[in-house]
């Protein structure tokens, strides 16, 4: 791919994910649980691992998280996603390359790995394992919108496939 | 889907299932503990009826303990999760509030010490 190109593509995928990440938070999506949200930029990142290099999905990732901190969180809020970024990742990049799972178990076990990565950063924050609480609501909340995500990227992706001009 | 994505799915929910069991005892607990980076600074009874100011160097917390549940009331920290948060009344639970490392949990085993504050 020409590098212009690739700027571009890029370039377009971050935006997407940061619109995506923008729209979430206009959701209400809160049960009292710390840390429970809708990944819906998770959508992008699947796509860009199913079509583009996995270092360029990481590079929309890293440049969506530091972006979106800056924009609508803080400094605290960047360090937990990149955490709960890097393990996401660390799990859908080799599932999205083998054959056996589709987007939709790779998003799931995304959601489930973002959201035990983050734990383990809150654990060593407040320094207790008292965090250990909210293990099973943050795996089931993980699980439940990794697999609506992870629906939607597959459909995403499927119909993309379809269109010419996405070669890639 | 494929049929390792259902795997996926029943790993998730067996790991939730075990760490649910393992957590959650279901008992009412009997004290609550504030723990301010790591240490225990005071501990209330549960049918105590009170408010109490959380002081730390980033910020500080009011924890309201009335009727056998406990919430956090107030807060200066930035992203008010601490407050949003459930009442809390069985063993086990706890608020967080990671922005002043504050954790606001119950125990089951009764204190001898009431509203103690080291």
């Amino acid at each position: 791919m020409k590098k212009s190109r690739r700027a571009a593509f890029l370039g377009i995928f971050c935006a997407l994910a940061l619109i995506l990440g923008y729209l979430e938070s206009l959701i209400p999506f809160n049960f009292g649980v710390p840390g429970m949200k809708l990944g819906m930029a998770n959508i992008i990142i699947v796509f860009a691992l199913y079509f583009m290099k996995p270092v360029d999905a990481a590079l929309i990732n890293l440049a969506r998280i530091i972006i979106n901190g800056l924009l609508f969180g803080s400094v605290f809020s960047i360090i937990f996603s990149i955490f709960g970024a890097l393990f996401s990742f660390a799990v859908m990049w080799p599932m999205s390359r083998s054959e056996k799972f589709s987007p939709v178990g790779v998003s799931a076990a995304g959601g489930v790995a973002h959201n035990i990565g983050q734990l383990v950063v809150a654990c060593f924050v407040v320094g207790a394992v008292q965090v250990v609480y909210y293990i099973p609501v943050l795996i089931i909340s993980g699980l439940v919108t990794g697999v609506v995500m992870g629906i939607i990227a597959m459909f995403v992706i499927k119909n993309i496939k379809r269109i010419k001009f996405f070669s890639i | 889907m494929k049929k390792l994505d259902f795997l996926i799915i029943a790993i998730a929910l067996i790991l939730a299932g075990i760490f649910l069991l393992i957590t959650i005892n279901g008992k009412r607990g009997e004290s609550v503990e504030i723990v301010v980076d790591g240490e225990v600074t005071a501990v209330f009874t549960l049918d105590s009826d009170t408010e109490y100011r959380v002081d730390t160097p980033e910020g500080w917390n009011i924890v309201k303990i009335h009727g056998g549940t406990v919430s956090v009331i107030e807060s200066d920290c930035p992203n008010q999760i601490c407050v949003k948060h459930k009442e809390i009344s069985k063993s086990g639970e706890s608020i967080i509030c990671l922005p002043h490392k504050i954790i606001v949990r119950i125990t089951g085993t009764n204190q001898e010490t009431d509203a103690l504050i080291n």
